[in-house]
């Protein structure tokens, strides 16, 4: 039997890119993947006949520029096309739109208040500086503040040096930022709830938090550090959807050396002289590396792949209790022709290339978690839309179109019966269809994948996207344990690549090449 | 319905008569740059006849109640504690670090009411000074079209427009004519000029009045690319041409302060608490970082460089905007922020922040056809071109 | 020097007395309505906060050294009637696992609200913070690290099961707090209480809070300093050299406000004298009182357990409950069923009466006029009372919230210089945002060394 260097548990995007950097480093390399391709919660799948459905990932914003660079994902097929603005519909037949151009957002900011469409850009240039700040923690591996070692020593140099260069003014608005809420924040910039609603939401994705919690501040700012060619914020749709991203990296990979063997679920790493050396299949199947590198999520990881006997209480404890409640459903509808919004003027449907939020105030996402936080649903979730079709025409049959919805929020603790689901789909398409009437007469074919689901099928614990939340106490250094922030593990030669480690989740490749980094460095040593 | 970029209330005579379809953004609106195929003749027009420009994408606040005059003279760094009725003012506004905000006029219509003009929206920003004041800021950008007539024979023409009373017009002095318009004697060239400001409803009539009356003065409509020529030779500054407003610098060290930027002598620290004052005493004791001087580059080295390769000069008729750095004999003193073909000094001008105390003698690097040569250049007074007729 | 305090909180008089001592002369007015809030005491009842802390060094030097009364612990009441007794000791009543868990939990706990209390000890964070932080160990410390960013419900989840111990921990935690359990920080509260020992024996005084304030009255006998109490508003003279409150005028060379930053900086001072960003930062202070205060008369009634006498009694505890009444008030919305805190201060207590009930009623008013014993004579004391008898803005305690967006550093504001040359804060609007007397004898000092350079 063939002995790999390492082998990647999970072929989602981080274990790929992770796979593709050692290999680009001449290891031998095998991906495992559970499912019959590669992508985990980064695919596009054709549920209905002709249409491709997001029903994982849909967006790239945060992908390191490195990535694509180093990997040479263009030469492999990556193509993204930009998300030019941003829709909030509103009940009452209003609208409010972020334009991609500073003069035609600031007239529609007008149009609601003449404070906000002067503080919009002051307040952009403040959250630009901001995230210019933070970006360089992003690729640094996580000091270990109580170590002496060089190594943690000079890492908490360069951080202290990456804040250190802040204005004074930025670093308190950032140390404000972290501990507040994202709408106390958003109170003290804008008086339009639809403005202060959409900005409000990337303090929220993904995260199980209302938008009147402290901490979402964070997630606000970690949603604002992406980049697509250096224009900070922006998001961008990979054309083919985000499958055909995570087969570039494959295809990347590939090219690299790396192999991939897809319909392989790994039943349990195995363990020889409290060292990892191999993996087991479910189907019996084993397979041996000097590395087994875990792309799975934390508590995958260690509570399920890994017996328990090889780790110590006190790191079980830490993963038993890394927080993973999720709130986040991913709906997608096949449609027989493009809905209209009754909020969308006629000639100004180009909005609706962009994403639309169903986000018309801050009291409406704040009870939607109200809703949801006791282990319930949002009566009327927040949702962030996406027609992909109109991007992309090769998304759905001519004519045709799909529209891809993040939904937000539907507890991870609900019991996800068929009825619920059922239920809670009906829901979110009633949601919808307040802003857009025809929207029922023109689906096709109707799909959610609620909590339950993800964990299903992508096997992400509690189907958490971000493979557990991105709060204050579970970052950097502590995350996904206090002890064991490196990408290491207590089991020698085991990693970790996943989006349970720094700096945590979204399409960033950030883990993946970290964990490499980081693994090549010690390899070598 | 397509959004598309504003139109001023003046549009549909501009657009008549533009040739060559040289629009530029200018504050969310679409305005001329030039109206003819070159900006010659426009420019000539402002120094010698009169040119007619459209400058109403300033953006424009009326300020009334009884704390007003209190409220903006907290606001500005220019004492205009004494300003009466029918006076107005040219000033910077600073945040409390005492970098730049914006700059512009202000003057006084009546009693109780003030107008502010500015380059780039200010609302939120006099909203957030307005604390502890009683006083009512309305944006009347949109309401009032503003037109500059500039050039030696301006003050004939609007005095057959509007009448005689403009003659007694002083300098930044402002008056009520036909109940609802003003006329001040300012102005962006550094000429004599005036600025008429009417609403909008009958922002075509004026102009037509204007153009009619013009006529045999050899009135000029012109573009930003004149008048753009004429304020770098008044030695006049430009915000986020020669400054980048306090709000949008990124880095403190892309502000400027009045100081820096040559407006020192607006700055009244013997007035009452004013915003950013304490930083202004506290710069005005220690020295400026930069100071704004005006430079004159050796144009016959150029000429001369341009012949050795058998090539004719290549003066900069439309103005640059751009960073350029400045050395002396060792390193990089400042930059330069625009420079321009002055053709009534027949000199090649340039304004630049440089160090305080750099030498007067000063190089720039300038492209010579394919390859990048250095050139002199020599710190001049500011302004460049004065003429005595500006005042009088 | 001729300094002027306004305001009667502990901190104006520990302004007061440090400044006495170095020779200035001082006089303290009051333009509130009552004197010595927030612990105002009335009919052996607290009007206000009930548990004074005196910082006890300086108590010592200026002679004021009160007995003190400690509750035995605390207890909640089910709401199957079943009780729970938490003491520094041990649970009674709790669950096994959490019983086990109690004693490490404490430990952590008093790690955490030991360095908490060394930061809140001192005006800058003392170099022997991280020096004591490393001993705890690597595996303590990031403990310690990881917990003031928890929500107390990953905390208490983590830790314990009982809906009534967590219920109650977290009601000590976010007592007069205007945030929920679920919200990340909210652990920072309760590191807080546990540093000032409020969480497991609250300590009042005999008489009530009020002779903290008698005491403090007391100690200004014989030093310079003079005491007004002019109700009224006061106007500070345009050139910020005299002040005005009603007929009466006090002149000064510097003036301490020891009211509130949002008071000092909008009501005393007008805020255009003031930098424009400076009156945002000033505006963008979070803090309304969601805590309000009951008094009445209740015998300790006679089916309830012996143990709980001597305790603050939490009823009905729970993160559930406690977050849904925040559901309601941070919607503006008066809360049914909030969180409700009863204690028999005359039971510990001689100089009360036995048979006074004190009541805390967290985040609304619901169970104003209705709650579960059968309480006569009430009075109620509402943050409406207290902006208005107080000038405590929005009727917060503190001046502003003590989350982690408002504390150290960034407290009251982030890089707070005093904007005027001979006007600055001493009260709890300023590190460590409390009453114990530390913000107002640090400025004190502060400005007794800034007197002598000058």
């Amino acid at each position: 039997m063939k002995h790999y260097d390492a082998i990647v548990i999970g072929g989602g995007h981080n274990g790929l890119v992770h796979a593709a950097y050692l290999a680009k480093a001449g290891r031998q390399v095998l991906v495992l993947e559970r499912r019959h391709t590669v992508g985990g919660a980064t695919i596009t799948e054709e549920i209905h006949p002709g249409f491709k459905f997001l029903i994982g990932s849909y967006l790239i914003s945060l992908l390191r520029p490195q990535v694509i660079q180093e990997l040479e994902l263009a030469k492999h097929g990556l193509e993204l096309l930009p998300l030019e603005s941003t829709l909030v519909p509103l009940t009452n037949g209003d609208y409010l739109a972020d334009w991609p151009d500073h003069d035609m957002t600031r007239r529609e900011l007008l149009r609601h208040s003449r404070r906000d469409a002067e503080t919009y850009e002051e307040f952009s240039l403040t959250m630009r500086r901001l995230s210019l700040a933070m970006k360089p923690l992003l690729d640094l591996f996580p000091p270990d503040p109580t170590s002496l070692a060089p190594r943690d020593i000079e890492q908490m140099a360069r951080i202290k040096g990456v804040l250190g260069h802040m204005q004074r003014k930025d670093f308190h608005t950032l140390c404000r930022l972290c501990t507040m809420s994202i709408a106390d924040f958003l109170d003290e910039w804008f008086e339009t709830q639809p403005l202060k609603a959409i900005k409000c939401t990337s303090g929220i994705i993904g995260t199980f938090m209302g938008v009147r919690s402290p901490g979402t501040g964070y997630v606000a700012l970690h949603h604002y550090l992406g980049e697509i060619d250096g224009v900070r914020r922006s998001w961008a749709f990979p054309k083919g959807g985000t499958g055909a991203f995570a087969q570039s990296i494959a295809n990347a990979a590939k090219a690299f050396g790396a192999e991939i063997l897809e319909n392989a679920p790994v039943h349990q790493v195995l363990i020889k002289h409290g060292a990892a050396c191999g993996v087991v299949l479910e189907d019996g199947r084993e397979f041996y590396a000097d590395r087994v590198i875990s792309n799975a999520d934390a508590q995958r990881t260690f509570l399920k792949l890994v017996p328990k006997e090889h780790l110590p209480d006190d790191f079980l404890w830490d993963i038993q209790r890394f927080r993973s409640a999720s709130p986040a459903c991913k709906v997608n509808l096949a449609l027989d022709g493009l809905p209209t919004f009754s909020a969308v003027p006629k000639g100004n449907e180009q909005l609706l290339r962009g994403s639309i939020e169903i986000a018309p105030s801050v009291d409406y996402l704040e009870q939607a978690y109200d809703d949801a936080k006791y282990g319930g649903w949002a009566r009327k979730p927040f949702m962030d839309a996406l027609i992909p079709s109109l991007l992309d025409p090769g998304m759905a049959p001519p004519g045709k179109h799909v529209m891809s919805l993040f939904v937000e929020y539907a507890s991870s603790e609900i019991d996800w019966t068929p009825e619920k689901k059922a239920q809670f789909l009906e829901v979110v398409v009633d949601t919808l269809a307040e802003y857009s009437p025809d929207l029922k007469s023109k689906i096709i074919h109707k799909h959610i994948m609620t909590p339950h689901d993800i964990q299903e099928v992508f096997g992400i614990t509690n189907g958490h996207i971000f493979h557990g939340e991105l709060s204050l106490h579970q970052l950097l250094f502590l995350k996904p344990s206090p002890q064991w922030a490196q990408y290491k593990t207590p089991v020698r030669h085991l990693w970790m690549c996943g989006s349970s480690t720094h700096p945590g989740g979204c399409i960033t490749g950030a883990p993946g090449r970290n964990a490499a980094m980081e693994l090549l460095k010690d390899w070598s040593a | 319905m397509m959004l598309r970029l504003k139109t001023t209330p003046f549009h549909p005579r501009t657009e008549a008569i533009m040739q060559a379809n040289q629009w530029r953004r200018w504050g969310g609106y679409s305005v001329a740059s030039a109206y003819e195929m070159t900006h010659d003749r426009e420019y000539l027009a402002m120094r010698n006849a009169c040119a007619l420009l459209d400058v109403s994408a300033l953006y424009k606040y009326q300020i009334t109640g009884p704390d007003a005059h209190a409220f903006l003279d907290r606001l500005v760094t220019r004492d205009i504690s004494q300003m009466q009725p029918g006076g107005m003012a040219y000033t910077p506004w600073c945040d409390s670090r005492g970098k730049v905000v914006d700059d512009g006029t202000i003057c006084r219509l009546d009693e109780g009411t003030f107008r502010l003009t500015a380059a780039d929206p200010n609302y939120h920003w006099l909203e957030e000074n307005a604390a502890g004041f009683e006083v009512v800021i309305e944006d009347v950008s949109e309401e009032i079209g503003t037109l500059a007539l500039q050039g030696p024979c301006s003050r004939e023409v609007l005095a057959e427009v509007f009448g005689d009373a403009i003659r007694e017009l002083p300098f930044y002095g402002i008056i009520h004519l036909e109940d609802d318009l003003q006329v001040s004697r300012t102005g962006y060239s550094g000429d004599l000029g005036y600025e008429v400001w009417v609403p909008k409803q009958r922002a075509l009539e004026i102009w037509d009045r204007i153009v009619e009356k013009g006529r045999r003065y050899a009135l000029q409509p012109a573009g930003i690319w004149a008048l753009d020529v004429a304020r770098i030779e008044a030695g006049l500054i430009m915000l986020d041409v020669d400054y980048t407003p306090a709000n949008k610098a990124t880095t403190p060290a892309q502000a400027s302060t009045p100081y820096e930027l040559g407006l020192g002598w607006s700055v009244h620290l013997k007035k009452p608490h004013f915003v950013g004052k304490k930083a202004l005493a506290r710069e005005k004791a220690e020295g400026s970082a930069l100071t704004l001087v005006g430079l004159e580059i050796d144009h016959d080295r150029l000429a001369q460089e341009h012949e050795k390769i058998g090539l004719p000069v290549h003066y900069p008729f439309v103005p640059w905007r751009e960073i350029v750095p400045i050395f002396d004999e060792q390193q990089q003193v400042g930059y330069a922020t625009c420079g321009s073909w002055s053709p009534t000094l027949k000199k090649y001008l340039a304004l630049a922040q440089v160090k305080p105390g750099s030498s007067e003698n000063l190089h720039v690097d300038i492209m010579v056809d394919r390859y990048r040569k250095r050139f002199d250049a020599k710190v001049k007074k500011l302004p460049f071109f004065n003429p005595p007729r500006k005042r009088g | 020097m001729k300094v002027l305090i306004l305001g009667s909180t502990p901190n104006a008089f520990a302004a007061a007395l440090t400044l006495a001592d170095a020779g200035h002369t001082v006089e303290i007015v009051e333009t509130a309505t009552v004197v010595g809030a927030p612990y105002v005491t009335q009919d052996g009842g607290e009007a206000g906060l009930a548990y004074p802390h005196f910082c006890p060094v300086l108590g010592k030097q200026w002679g004021i050294t009160l007995p003190s009364l400690a509750h035995t612990g605390r207890s909640a009441r089910r709401a199957d009637g079943s009780w729970l007794h938490v003491r520094r000791s041990g649970l009674i009543g709790a669950t096994e696992h959490d019983d086990k868990a109690w004693p490490h939990f404490m430990t952590l706990m008093g790690q955490a609200g030991e360095l908490l209390y060394y930061l809140l000890q001192n005006p800058e964070p003392p170099a022997y913070l991280a020096e004591a932080w490393r001993e705890l160990g690597r595996r303590q410390s990031m403990e310690v690290l990881r917990l003031p960013w928890m929500s107390l419900r990953d905390l208490l989840d983590e830790w314990f099961e009982d809906q009534a111990l967590k219920g109650l921990l977290a009601e000590v935690a976010l007592e007069g707090v205007a945030q929920g359990p679920f919200a990340s920080g909210t652990a920072f509260h309760l590191i807080g209480r546990w540093a000032n020992g409020q969480v497991l024996s609250p300590t009042s005084l005999p008489g009530g809070s009020g002779s903290l304030m008698a005491s403090l009255q007391a100690a200004l006998e014989g030093r310079p300093v003079q005491f007004h109490h002019v109700p009224g508003t006061p106007e500070l003279a345009p050139d910020q050299r005299s002040l005005t409150v009603g007929t009466q005028a006090f002149e000064f060379d510097f003036l301490l406000s020891d009211k509130d930053a949002r008071w000092t900086y909008t009501q005393l001072v007008n805020p255009r004298y003031l930098e424009t960003e400076f009156n945002t930062a000033i505006r963008n202070i979070r803090g309304r009182g969601v805590w309000q205060r009951g008094l009445g008369r209740c015998a300790y009634p006679g089916d309830w357990p012996e143990q709980a006498r001597l305790d603050l009694i939490h009823w009905e505890p729970g993160l559930i409950r406690l977050e849904k009444a925040w559901d309601r008030v941070k919607r503006n919305l008066d809360v049914e069923e909030g969180p409700l805190q009863l204690c028999w201060p005359g039971l510990l207590d001689e100089s009360r009466p036995a048979d006074l009930i004190q009541e805390s009623f967290g985040y609304g008013s619901g169970w104003m006029g209705r709650g579960p014993l059968d309480v006569t004579d009430r009075k109620y004391f509402t943050p409406v009372d207290y902006e208005r008898d107080w000038q405590f803005t929005q009727g917060h305690l503190f001046g502003g919230d003590r989350d982690l967006s408002q504390s150290f550093f960034l407290r009251p504001i982030a890089d707070y210089q005093p904007p005027l040359d001979n006007l600055d804060l001493c009260g709890s609007s300023l590190h460590p945002a409390d009453h114990t007397g530390r913000a107002g004898a640090w400025k004190a000092q502060e400005l007794i060394r800034r007197f002598s350079q000058s």
